[in-house]
């Protein structure tokens, strides 16, 4: 039973969504084109738009190495708080050369995702409160070891990474570090074993584990390289901002899920799409910036934001019932009341 | 249809409680069910019998309207019924109880039983109205319980009883049991067939599916067995066909049913795995064990005995608190079954394949692979599947797994096939020691076959096998020794002789007499 159409969801699977989100991307540029005129499609929007995008696409991904393993990371803008004040620091107080405070940057960044999965293992609470938790921890720790101070970047290089132009006006060098942790992201989830164990571990944790995956191991790297990852978009997001403060992270979780769950990366473990998370990412900044221009007051963007991200994980509910037929199904029978003769 | 060519019998002429006739279902192209039929007379048992995928679980689930046939028609007393939904098949009186229970495990036994119809007393569930109302359905299946008690508290064969009890409530004349079962023990199928009788004597009519054909010859009186969608032995008296001729109804082929118990002592090399009085956190107290090389080691206990937590703290998954774990002659700690695998090549078939066994999900490559992706990775933990192939499927291809493709998802596989890809793995990765739980359970006759040639292989080649069992059957028939485990202690070691009834005697005598002395010393 089910033999065709399990065959068919195997090839359409992994793909219906990137195709899906193609359409929708062509959708909303020709649509804000033709209500918005053509400054949509301009070089300068563009520019924004991908600028946004590359740094979207790699907290998407950062959010995706732990929903892959079953769990999440709400804190991914805490670490992003944190690094954004150790990276202001080091190159504005300290004057670190720009390398040494990268390297920096994503060391804590994985520390501090790090401690997270301890204290997840440790303690056997679920993510969503350790992350939680340490969200508030992270974030607010960050202004009060800041004092809230404003850092202004003049590293040259650093500046030509998310203010210059790759190849045509309309790119952005953040692209190109945004497809680099893509295609990373796809070798560590198709060619590489690690990947492999965290599907299987997001699948099916019991089953991994007693299959002889050394399950804390798999989780804690899934911690570090979501930590890794908000220290690239830390480092990303400083490139073109320049002026710093610890505020900054504090709305990188809704475009971090946005950019997952869109993508078709499955809520419940298990499932990874690479090119879901990059067109899913440039979608969200195209609408935002199309929103944008057709005049939507800011404070009314966040709704159709919101409603982005519940029409993803419908999305996501829906692929999960179209994939249910493979266990066999059963009837359960509602009662008709009957009184003991 | 046979049954019209068949030689009008004296019952034929009334009308059957209950018929399903000339029934087809294909779904999504393939055919599940073409031409098949049940007939059940009033006040039978009735065997329902076939491999799996033979089209049961389709029949049965056209039988209470949670499929709808393409063709073919529902007869109840002679008239033609149509069963829209599950409830209207209730409410004709027809009713399953499935293999997978259906309880709430927090709930009370009396809050299971009148689920979605709770007695009210002004708006507010009165719980000894209910209590009340439940315990006569408790008491004809024979569970003298507190109603209120929890039904977390239940062993599966009770559990199983009030689920029965639950059809009976809802008046239910036409009981079909799908593998009611493949989890209880002989002696709660015992008092399972005593009930069952007084209920078939009382006026309901039944359908037993069950792969066990002892079952079948100690309860049915007529049977059918479907193989690909059709009735092959169709509405005959159990009485008139032997076993073989019901295995070869089913699998459509000879199969000789195959003993290897008690054979092979002699072969048995060094101690492979020793516990010297080791005691778990599951309450198991100073067990002394040896499994050596070449030896298959049966563990047989009821439910509850504490067989599976033994297993489950051997790899790792249970903890050890005293005593010492001995692997080749050197003592052994062992954290999870990531060290069971990659120190001591010890590994696990659980009893539950389909939460722990497998990853329904991911494929069969990937489900096989699992345990040898560490070994056969290269820099930086370099893997393709092509990479996986040469380790995956020679033990796929040995025992005969039915697939399309390796790649596709275990979970749309057989259970048969389900429980040959879960085993394949530890052969994948080449365990020495590998402790199969249940290895049997709900699986069909040729795939069950094919798990005992696949131990005896094992063994035979050097491997040393712990096989816990609740089919004593099976337990004889492949195990060298057998240990007898009653209340997290072991109660005794028998030297299988392979001889069922003088073995079965013993091992139930141990069982018994060791509830009798916890008794005496409670009392």
């Amino acid at each position: 039973m089910g033999v065709a159409p399990a065959r068919l969801r195997d090839v359409l699977g992994s793909q219906t969504s990137a195709l899906g989100l193609v359409l929708l991307i062509a959708l909303t540029w020709t649509g804000f084109t033709s209500i918005g005129g053509s400054g949509f499609l301009g070089s300068f929007n563009l520019y924004s738009i991908v600028q946004l995008a590359a740094r979207d696409a790699v907290l998407g991904m950062a959010q995706a190495m732990l929903i892959v393993v079953a769990r999440m990371n709400l804190a991914v803008g805490g670490i992003g708080a944190v690094c954004t004040s150790l990276l202001g620091y080091l190159l504005v107080v300290a004057g670190t050369p720009l390398w040494l405070a990268v390297v920096l940057v994503c060391v804590v960044g994985v520390l501090a995702a790090l401690l997270m999965g301890f204290t997840e293992l440790t303690t056997g609470l679920s993510s969503f409160i350790v992350t939680l938790a340490f969200l508030s921890v992270y974030g607010g720790g960050a202004v009060l070891a800041t004092g809230g101070r404003q850092f202004q970047i003049t590293s040259p290089e650093l500046q030509a990474l998310g203010n210059g132009t790759l190849f045509s006006p309309a790119i952005c060098p953040l692209v190109a570090v945004a497809v680099v942790c893509g295609v990373l992201c796809w070798l560590l989830y198709f060619r590489n074993s690690l990947g492999w164990k965290m599907l299987a571990v997001g699948a099916n944790e019991r089953a991994a584990r007693a299959s002889g995956v050394h399950v804390a191991g798999v989780v804690l790297a899934a911690y570090a390289l979501s930590g890794l990852l908000c220290g690239v978009a830390t480092i990303m997001n400083a490139s073109y901002e320049l002026n710093v403060n610890a505020g900054f992270g504090a709305d990188w979780l809704l475009p971090s899920f946005i950019a997952a769950v869109l993508g078709g990366v499955a809520l419940t473990g298990g499932e990874i799409s690479v090119a879901g998370i990059l067109l899913a990412a440039l979608f969200y900044d195209s609408l935002q910036s199309g929103l944008t221009i057709i005049n939507v007051p800011s404070y009314w963007i966040e709704l159709p934001q919101g409603l982005v991200l519940l029409a993803a994980v419908l999305l996501d509910q829906a692929r999960r019932r179209r994939a249910r037929p493979l266990e066999r199904s059963r009837g359960t029978e509602p009662g008709t009341a009957a009184v003991p003769s | 249809m046979t049954s019209e060519q068949a030689p009008p019998d004296v019952r034929e002429t009334t009308p059957a409680a209950f018929a399903l006739e000339d029934v087809w279902k294909s779904f999504g192209g393939v055919t599940a069910l073409s031409g098949a039929s049940l007939r059940l007379r009033p006040r039978e048992i009735h065997a329902l019998i076939g491999e799996n995928g033979a089209g049961k679980s389709t029949l049965i689930n056209i039988a209470t309207g949670v499929h709808r046939p393409e063709r073919g028609r529902i007869l109840m007393h002679g008239r033609e019924v149509h069963f829209a939904t599950p409830g209207a098949a209730a409410e004709h009186g027809v009713s399953v109880v499935h293999q997978e229970r259906n309880l709430v495990r927090k709930f009370s036994l009396a809050e299971n039983l009148l689920l979605g119809r709770q007695p009210l007393t002004g708006g507010v569930v009165s719980y000894g109205k209910m209590a009340a109302e439940a315990r006569p359905w408790l008491e004809r299946v024979g569970l003298h319980l507190d109603p209120l008690a929890e039904a977390s508290s239940l062993s599966p064969g009770q559990a199983q009883l009030l689920e029965i009890a639950k059809a009976l409530s809802r008046r239910c004349e036409v009981l079909l049991l799908d593998e009611p079962t493949s989890s209880i023990t002989e002696a709660e199928f015992e008092h399972l067939r005593v009930i069952l009788t007084e209920l078939c004597n009382g006026g309901t009519s039944i359908v037993f599916v069950s792969h066990k054909l002892e079952e079948v010859y100690s309860l049915c009186s007529r049977i059918t067995v479907l193989r690909d969608g059709r009735n092959i032995l169709n509405d005959v008296p159990v009485a008139a066909v032997s076993q073989e001729e019901i295995v070869r109804a089913m699998v459509g082929r000879h199969i000789e049913l195959f003993a290897a118990g008690g054979r092979r002592n002699a072969r048995a090399g060094a101690p492979r795995l020793e516990l010297r009085n080791v005691s778990t956190e599951f309450g198991h107290r100073g067990l002394d064990l040896t499994i050596r090389r070449g030896e298959i080691v049966g563990l047989y206990g009821l439910v509850g005995a504490g067989r599976t937590e033994l297993a489950r703290s051997i790899i790792g998954l249970g903890r050890i608190t005293g005593g010492e774990i001995v692997v080749n002659g050197k003592p052994a700690r062992i954290r999870n079954p990531y060290d069971a695998l990659r120190h001591h090549r010890i590994g696990y078939v659980s009893e539950d394949r389909k939460d722990e066994g497998l990853i329904l999900r991911h494929s069969i490559s990937r489900n096989v692979g699992i345990t040898v992706w560490q070994r056969i990775e290269r820099w930086m933990g370099w893997i393709s599947d092509q990479r996986t192939r040469p380790s995956v499927e020679p033990p796929l291809q040995h025992l005969n797994v039915k697939m399309q493709r390796i790649s596709q998802p275990a979970g749309s596989l057989s259970g048969g096939n389900q429980q040959k890809v879960s085993a394949a793995k530890w052969i994948a990765a080449e365990a020495e020691l590998l402790i199969f739980d249940e290895p049997t359970v709900g699986i069909d006759v040729a795939a069950k076959d094919a798990m005992h040639r696949l131990i005896v292989e094992l063994v035979e080649n050097g491997s040393a096998i712990l096989l816990i069992s609740s089919d004593l059957r099976e337990v004889v028939q492949l195990a060298d020794r057998i240990l007898v485990m009653g209340d997290f202690r072991l109660l005794a070691e028998i030297a299988n002789s392979g001889e069922y009834a003088p073995i079965s005697e013993l091992v139930m005598l141990t069982i018994t007499k060791a509830t009798r002395d916890v008794e005496a010393a409670a009392a």
